[in-house]
């Protein structure tokens, strides 16, 4: 399915679902806050675990996330996307820019055994984040692709590098680095966007 | 940077965009260039989507999270106070209106937002003010004290003294404390069947009264700082309409003086909207005739900004059919309605 009509789907129901979720948390609605929470918490949630492979900081990052909504529920504007993919956004954003911040040095000093690492902190969040469970769930997602898409992808969604330090990590020019991550993308747009549309409106 | 160039340069950063894997200074000329490319907007949407599903969403906190997350937020934001079902459109539009002014600046404050002379902070003085005539209603204390018999205008004149000697955001903090007093009032307490708001009126129209106004003003105070707002929830927005139509005979009936006998149909349309037969006169004062003489078609948000004065009823998008010059006469005369005082 091309991109064009994924959007022209979107102009239906779940759009309008999203839109009213925004605007019950503008009149303060506490249960809307709920409802919201309870349907994006463990996205949102699983998004700044992997990313921060710190359960600790996880649950700061998702805090924030929510928070940040209730307060400035204008932010969310329903004709760019849906709630879900912005959710995601600003989880992704706030779990980056704390592992860039944080270090370059925490993470050299932990790669390979980056897992192992969360897991020693000794918190049930930390703890779920496994290696094999990794592995399972991206491969899951990316499965579809071929190895040198799915890796640049995984270096810079979940590992939160920079499409320059993906090329510097693989060996690649950078214009390659960045049309490999827009493939990869689009491929998957192709073979899982229907699905995840369909999963939305079933929310 | 030309609209093409900016599109060679957005195009293949569009993917690294998705992942947040661009410098700030790309991200910002990326998301600067969406907004005038649906294309790309179209493309970044779709692949952002896709990005929203690559963590996976199988891992959860630790228990206890929610309780911790609903703390916080009631101390960041306060949310809507518990009301009684007809006060929620109040108490909505009470937690949207604290929304609008959190975090305004002094010189927003002092913006003229209504009337020619009132600044965003006057009016958040003159909503507590008639309000205050609920709260006096329902026993609570307020200040200053109202005075037996004291009208709309004389009211707020008094409490428009007091407020304009105190900080902007004193006068934002009593006018939700007392509005939240109204709402614990009368979810605790049997109300009072009538209330007096320069007139009696029965508690529950007092309320929806109350709600229509802070809406208004609402979009008054959003359009003068420059802040964005919605409409009231169609589940609010219907009984608000409600009461503007049942309040329009009687206004009808000082304007439209040669038509005592007749009916509009108003068919307002959109979410919150409905299908009302409108008496041009007071029911009990010359029976009507059962078939409209005119219908107005006419979108339910608009038609209740015109109810509210801030639209112009011969530019307002309303269709007429039937007698289309009384059905012009009805829409020229519902400004003067004004449920908003």
């Amino acid at each position: 399915m091309g991109v064009s009509a994924l959007q022209q789907q979107r102009s239906t129901g779940a759009a309008s679902d999203d839109a009213r979720l925004r605007d019950r948390l503008v009149f303060g609605d506490e249960t809307a806050f709920i409802d919201l929470y309870e349907r994006f918490e463990s996205l949102v949630h699983t998004i700044a675990a992997r990313v921060t492979r710190d359960g600790r900081a996880a649950e700061d990052v998702t805090q924030e996330v929510f928070l940040a909504f209730w307060q400035r529920p204008f932010d969310y504007e329903p004709d760019r996307g849906s709630l879900r993919g912005w959710l995601a956004m600003m989880a992704h954003r706030r779990a980056v820019d704390l592992v860039r911040r944080e270090e370059t040095h925490r993470r050299r000093s932990l790669d390979g055994r980056l897992y192992a690492g969360a897991v020693s902190r000794g918190d049930p969040v930390g703890d779920q984040v496994s290696d094999a469970d990794a592995a399972e769930r991206l491969g899951h997602a990316l499965r579809t692709l071929p190895e040198h898409l799915s890796r640049a992808i995984t270096l810079a969604y979940l590992e939160g590098h920079t499409y320059r330090e993906v090329a510097t990590v693989l060996g690649l020019p950078e214009g390659t680095a960045k049309s490999q991550l827009r493939e990869g993308l689009r491929r998957l747009a192709v073979a899982l966007g229907g699905a995840h549309h369909q999963e939305g409106e079933e929310k | 940077m030309t609209g093409t160039d900016s599109h060679e340069t957005v195009l293949p950063l569009i993917g690294a965009w998705a992942l947040d894997a661009c410098s700030t200074a790309e991200a910002e000329v990326v998301e600067a260039h969406l907004v005038s490319c649906p294309a790309c907007a179209a493309e970044a949407g779709e692949l952002r989507e896709v990005a929203a599903g690559l963590a996976g969403d199988d891992l959860r906190q630790s228990p206890g999270s929610t309780a911790r997350l609903l703390s916080s937020a009631r101390r960041v934001r306060r949310p809507a106070a518990a009301a009684p079902a007809f006060a929620a459109p109040y108490a909505a539009q009470v937690a949207a209106l604290d929304l609008l002014l959190s975090g305004l600046d002094a010189e927003r404050w002092r913006r003229t937002a209504a009337y020619e002379e009132m600044t965003v902070h006057d009016l958040v003085a003159h909503l507590a003010a008639t309000d205050s005539l609920i709260a006096a209603g329902l026993g609570l204390p307020v200040e200053p004290p109202v005075e037996p018999g004291q009208r709309l205008a004389a009211r707020t004149a008094a409490v428009l003294r007091r407020e304009r000697g105190r900080p902007a955001e004193e006068t934002r903090r009593s006018w939700r404390a007392q509005a939240d007093a109204v709402c614990r009032a009368l979810r605790e307490h049997p109300a009072p069947a009538t209330v007096t708001m320069g007139r009696p009126f029965p508690v529950t129209d007092a309320l929806l009264a109350r709600a229509f106004e802070t809406w208004i003003h609402r979009e008054d105070i959003a359009a003068a700082v420059g802040r964005p707002t919605v409409p009231p929830l169609p589940e609010h927005l219907h009984p608000m309409t409600d009461l503007a139509v049942r309040s329009l005979p009687g206004v009808l009936t000082r304007r439209l003086t040669a038509h005592h006998d007749q009916l509009v149909r108003l068919d307002l349309t959109g979410d919150g909207g409905g299908t009302w037969t409108v008496p041009l006169s007071l029911p009990d004062t010359v029976p009507v005739v059962a078939r409209p003489a005119a219908t107005v078609t006419v979108d339910v948000v608009e038609f209740c900004r015109l109810a509210g004065a801030r639209r112009d009823p011969d530019r307002i998008g309303a269709e007429v059919a039937g007698d289309v010059t009384l059905a012009r006469e009805f829409l020229a005369a519902v400004p003067a309605m004004a449920p908003v005082p």
